[in-house]
């Protein structure tokens, strides 16, 4: 199966936030109370009910000014630090290379939320489960786009093989000379797709995201064990994961 | 729009001028994207760093209120260097028309036109007019050499908008202004097309027609009108407010953009006399000359066998008004006066979105009773519990009707490109809410039932208009009476070409003959056939008139009828089949070279066929000559007259002018995309409240230093008319403006908050002053003078 | 006029002019080929076409509704105009069809009332066309100097960018009838 991917081109993004709505419309998601904090960007972070929003930039070198905006959503990683380290198995990949999270497994640890390295998921903290973007893997399987690319105006979010995206990534690359690609192999490859207009150190994104050691996360859950009422079998199957037994 | 919202699409240079599409109409960048992935350059000009400047090639900022300095050297660097297009200017444009030598100008009159009456503050119009041969035909100058010809006169007024004056006026950086120049003035050649899209940050001035005015002669100049990519495009804020418009909703005019009667208008032909303009150049289709049919057909529409040819078709039925002014800020003037004792108000909110919003609110407690219909609780509606206010001392009766939402009833909407659009029902309305249309209806019906007894004039009139529609109108009857019938046959009109002067036709609306024909409910369309290949889309929807979508469009073609620009043809002249291809044409005429005789020139619905250089129509010059806003921080540099010389001032003890040494700051309103006017349909929405929260200000680092106000600080603003609080957001997107070697700091603030709904705040229009724009009224919302400090 | 899925998609399909993608770019075939994809929430939802009611591009939407209840909205794909697209406010429609802040009764608040009281509408339509004739018959201006003017200027009309067409006809006819000249709306300000 050819994989799918977003290509979120900077340069076109005017920030109207169709997108933002249209994700809580579509996954029927609440609002969240938000105050004006000195900015148009609200809200402030992803969250349980927040799978994507803009992040606005103002970025001056004393005669230029540039507004950025930049579509925070799970990167969907090839190799998925989620995915590595979910201590119920309940993340994994499907057919499209989305990552998926499947909460009748999910225990609701916080390990994938601690440890992704763009900070994605969320704990929800009524339900005690984790939640992300799926890629809108209800619309993609049934042959829709995912709500936040159906929204878009002007093409700055696109959908399709992530062949293609990427290949239309570099033609554009190739024509205009102060272009930057995100993703095309950050992690194995994710699958949300970067045109930058400046370098990814000014989006905050990580120049080399890795996943991170396993010993981490185990002494993440060992401390959750004596605080909360994780299974003991659970650590269990954490330290086989994470030492190579069951993954080998 | 001259031209509509995908032909923005075709465009070579898109200027933004007054208006702010990213933000306000997203979708419109969808074209300007495509444009630009073309290869078009997208000029943006605003006083402040906006989304839609984010996506500019260049960005210019100006001082709020100068456009008519900064497109007055538009112009000037297009006629200074040749730019100009000049057959398109010669043949389709006044510029070759030779002046009433008496006429003179600002130049001569410091900063005036010839006629002024100081006294009236309005200005005798004898000289601004053409000079006629024996025949009555304007006497033309096709070298373009004459002094008194429109062009030399154009080109000795904006001689004085030279870099130098116009860069101190408006406080452009002149590097960038230069670019904007020569980036913009490309688009004059042949072939090339520039398009401007403005808003109401360019009408809402007191000299807000003059800026538009200013659009028009640049575009002229550049052979800009007609054509694909081109145009004059007024982005419309309301989803309807072209066709709210379009039905007469303004005093001044009645359906159709026919004028309204006033009291001068002894008989019908008396009123047909002063409205319809005539021409005695056989060469001008003069469109506006078939008003009598269009008025005819109107009356039909409305007061039906009652309209005979004996009693004027009903023309004395008609309310007239005094010829006086009764637009928006008049009538809050008179309610203050306590003249106005009752206010229906429909889906509108002046508490949150009128001028001077502490005394329009006053002047709601006057009322001796208001009914409000509306999706949600609008300040308006709950003006007797505003904070602040002793709801016991009110004594006004409010009826707060609940309407139905655009998903719970059917009908049509006009979109700014006047495409009219049929929207079906989904769902009914919530518990008893109605449609606006029942609720019309209904009030109608009990009116006509308790005046069916009544003698006199004020029952007679109700007796006489015709109402078929019952509680429950049929929106395709209404719409079917709009369009018009042929009244000898009952067949449906399929264009108003073929409506008359007799009584023998009926049209509601003269211009939207042709939307619900004999072939069907044309507005219901959904086919994508594009011939054209220009984005016309014929067969979606309908467009008045006539379902053309380039207004203007043999403007397009040479004088042979061949396309300026081949590679984006409107209309093209077929000589074999004598007809014109493409676009509905503006008449179908043959063009000019292929016979002198049957032609007529393209500006159809000017009475002498060409685009106005020369604009005599307006009230305040027919050249655009700056002025300061009524409230500004300096003097203006282009003469002593410091303001437009005509502009109404309104005396009440609740309207104040500022000054400068008192409020130094200017200050500017606007709107955000994720909320909408006054906020009642999304200050109610939690999903945009998340996204706005909250009531701000946006200010420049360097007077947020001043002022010592931080980012997310509370900042209070005042004005001479009122006080507002919001979040401070302390931007780069503001820079402070250096003009005439003075630092001048601006700011800007939403309109969007008040005192209702889930998302509440203060409310900008408490700032702003009830003065507006010299021909229409329009409040001057985006300049004004205030001062602000940390809360 | 409410269509079903196979009559829109039917409607649809003809405006493509045979093109196989359909009103959500759905395509029945592809999606039986995922034999473990998930049920679409909309699909038997039944479907209209509409005009988004905020600014003046008039994009296209569409309206899902189940059980007498709007389920989603979102951009119509076919529409020339905005092919799919929708910004934050358009998305946002749902919560204009679906919310508890919305108008379902008549208020009425008397003079010098501090609280709205809920009304029926024949009380309301009775009592504003009194309070209409009212000040109509008080105000009324036959003849100036001798020329009939019939008009009123003690009622005002403010409104209409937010109504359809047929509405806006019928309240310029409306008003007109009445003889009121203190007419005006959004357009102006």
């Amino acid at each position: 199966m050819r994989e799918k991917a977003i290509l979120v081109d900077i340069s076109k993004c005017i920030a109207c936030r169709g997108c933002q709505v249209a994700c809580k419309q579509w996954n029927k998601l609440s609002a969240e109370s938000t105050k004006n904090r000195g900015s148009y960007e609200n809200p402030p972070a992803l969250s349980e009910n927040t799978l994507t929003r803009i992040i606005f930039q103002e970025v001056s070198d004393g005669k230029n000014l540039k507004w950025f905006f930049r579509k925070e959503q799970c990167m969907h990683c090839s190799k998925a630090a989620c995915l590595e380290l979910c201590p119920s198995d309940a993340i994994y990949k499907n057919q499209f290379g989305s990552i998926m999270l499947d909460s009748r497994k999910c225990i609701g640890c916080g390990v994938c939320e601690k440890f992704c390295p763009f900070h994605i998921p969320r704990i929800n903290h009524t339900t005690h489960k984790a939640i992300k973007c799926s890629l809108c893997n209800d619309r993609v399987a049934n042959g829709m786009q995912p709500a936040c690319v159906k929204t878009c105006p002007t093409g700055a979010l696109k959908f399709g093989f992530r062949d293609d995206i990427l290949s239309s990534a570099h033609s554009k690359m190739n024509k205009s000379k102060k272009m930057y690609l995100y993703g095309e192999n950050e992690l194995g490859g994710l699958h949300i797709i970067y045109l930058l207009t400046q370098s990814p150190a000014i989006f905050n994104l990580p120049k080399h995201p890795t996943i991170p050691n396993p010993f981490e996360a185990y002494a993440f859950l060992m401390e959750k064990l004596n605080s909360e009422l994780l299974n003991q079998n659970v650590l269990t199957i954490a330290a086989l994961k994470y030492f190579g037994h069951i993954h080998a | 729009m001259t031209n509509h919202w995908i032909d923005i699409k075709n465009s070579d240079c898109i200027l933004i001028i007054g208006s702010n599409a990213a933000e306000n109409h997203p979708i419109s960048f969808k074209w300007v994207t495509k444009a630009m992935e073309e290869g078009a350059k997208l000029i943006v000009v605003d006083p402040r760093f906006t989304r839609s400047a984010s996506q500019a090639d260049i960005y210019a900022m100006l001082r709020s209120g100068t456009d008519i300095a900064f497109i007055g050297g538009m112009i000037n660097y297009v006629l200074q260097n040749n730019l100009y297009h000049k057959e398109y200017i010669t043949e389709y444009t006044n510029a070759s028309f030779l002046v009433d030598s008496n006429f003179k100008g600002p130049r001569d009159l410091d900063g005036l036109f010839a006629g002024y009456d100081s006294k009236a503050r309005r200005y005798d119009k004898t000289t601004w007019k053409y000079q006629n041969n024996m025949d009555g035909i304007p006497i033309k100058d096709k070298s373009l050499k004459n002094p008194n010809s429109v062009f030399q006169l154009l080109k000795s007024h904006y001689s004085s908008y030279d870099l130098d004056t116009v860069c101190k006026i408006t406080g452009t950086p002149k590097d960038i202004y230069l670019k904007v120049c020569k980036t913009y003035a490309a688009t004059g050649k042949i072939g090339k097309s520039g398009t401007i899209l403005y808003a109401m940050g360019a009408t809402q001035h007191t000299n807000g027609t003059q800026n538009i005015r200013s659009y028009s002669i640049l575009q002229l100049l550049l052979g800009n009108m007609g054509i694909a990519g081109g145009g004059i495009n007024a982005l419309r804020g309301e989803n309807n407010v072209q066709g709210s418009t379009d039905q007469g909703l303004l005093f001044h005019l009645l359906t159709g953009y026919l004028k309204s009667p006033i009291s001068k208008d002894v008989s019908l032909a008396k009123y047909l006399e002063r409205v319809t303009p005539s021409t005695k150049d056989p060469l001008s289709a003069n469109w506006w000359s078939n008003t009598p049919k269009y008025v005819v057909s109107l009356l039909k529409a409305w007061y039906g066998d009652a309209a005979t040819k004996e009693n004027d078709f009903g023309f004395n039925y008609l309310p007239k008004n005094s010829g006086g002014n009764y637009s928006h800020i008049a009538l809050f003037e008179a309610m203050y006066a306590e003249k106005i004792k009752g206010l229906m108000c429909w889906g509108q909110n002046p508490v949150v979105g009128g001028p001077n919003s502490n005394m329009e609110q006053k002047a709601l407690q006057k009322l001796d009773w208001l009914v409000a219909i509306d999706l949600f609780e609008t300040e308006t509606s709950i003006f007797w519990k505003a904070p602040g206010v002793n709801s016991q001392s009110i004594k006004t009766e409010v009826f707060l009707l609940p309407a139905a939402s655009s998903v719970e009833k059917e009908g049509t909407a006009s979109n700014s490109g006047r495409w009219v659009q049929w929207r079906y029902k989904a769902v009914d309305p919530p518990g008893n809410a109605k449609s606006d249309a029942e609720i019309i209806s209904r009030i109608m019906l009990k009116l006509k039932d308790m005046y069916s007894n009544g003698t006199g004039s004020a029952a007679e009139i109700i007796r006489k208009i015709t109402w078929p529609y019952g509680e429950h109108p049929d929106m395709d009857q209404v719409a079917k009476e709009i369009n018009g019938y042929d009244l000898s046959t009952g067949k449906l009109m399929s264009t108003f070409a073929q409506l008359k002067d007799d009584g023998s036709t009926s049209s509601g609306t003269w211009i939207y003959c042709g939307s619900y024909t004999e072939d069907g409910k044309m507005t219901a369309r959904r086919e994508l056939d594009d011939p054209s290949g220009i984005g016309l889309y014929p067969k979606w929807s309908w467009s008045w008139p006539l379902n053309r979508r380039i207004i203007y469009n043999r403007a397009s073609v040479d004088l042979n009828g061949k396309p300026w620009d081949s590679k984006h043809a409107v209309i093209i002249w077929d000589q074999s089949n004598k007809k014109w291809v493409g676009d509905v044409p503006d008449g179908g005429w043959p063009p000019i070279a292929i016979d002198r005789e049957k032609t007529k020139l393209p500006f159809i619905m000017q009475s002498d066929g060409v685009g106005h250089l020369f604009g005599p129509g307006l009230t305040d010059g027919p050249f655009a000559e700056f002025y300061e806003p009524w409230e500004s921080p300096v003097k203006n540099l282009m003469s002593e007259n410091q303001n437009n010389p005509i502009i109404i001032l309104w005396k009440s003890e609740m309207d104040h002018q500022g000054s400068p040494d008192q409020y130094p700051i200017v200050a500017t309103t606007y709107r955000v995309t994720e909320h909408w006017q006054t906020g009642g349909m999304t200050r109610n929405l939690t999903w945009l409240n998340e996204l706005m929260p909250e009531m701000f200000i946006e200010l420049s680092e360097e007077l947020a230093i001043e002022k010592k106000i931080r980012g997310g600080d509370k900042v209070i603003i005042e004005s001479a008319r009122g006080t507002v609080e919001g979040v401070a957001i302390v931007t780069k997107r503001f820079q402070p403006f250096k003009i005439n070697e003075k630092i001048v700091h601006q700011i800007g603030l939403p309109w969007h908050w008040g005192f209702a709904g889930l998302s509440k705040g203060h409310i900008a229009n408490r700032l702003t002053p009830h003065v507006g724009d010299a021909n229409t009224t329009i409040p001057e919302y985006k300049a004004f003078l205030c001062n602000l400090r940390k809360a | 006029m409410e269509i079903s899925r196979r009559n829109f998609l039917q409607l649809s399909s003809l405006s493509l002019a045979g093109a196989t993608l359909t009103s959500f770019g759905f395509d029945l075939k592809k999606a039986q080929a995922y034999a473990d994809s998930p049920e679409l929430r909309i699909r038997q939802a039944k479907e209209s076409t509409t005009i988004c009611p905020y600014c003046g591009v008039g994009c296209g939407q569409i309206v899902s509704v189940e059980n007498g209840k709007v389920i989603n909205i979102e951009g119509d794909p076919d529409h020339p105009i905005n092919q799919g697209a929708l910004c934050s406010k358009g998305s946002a429609l749902y919560q204009i069809a679906n919310n508890d802040q919305r108008l379902t009764k008549v208020l009425y608040r008397a003079p010098g009332g501090d609280a709205w009281q809920e009304k029926d509408w024949d009380f309301a339509i009775e009592r504003i066309a009194h309070n209409i004739k009212l000040t109509r018959d008080t105000n009324w201006i036959e003849n100036e100097k001798d020329i009939p003017v019939n008009r009123t200027e003690a009622i005002a009309n403010l409104g209409g960018a937010a109504l359809d067409n047929e509405e806006c006809y019928l309240l310029s006819k409306a008003m007109r009838g009445l003889g009121i000249v203190f007419m005006e709306h959004q357009a102006r300000i």
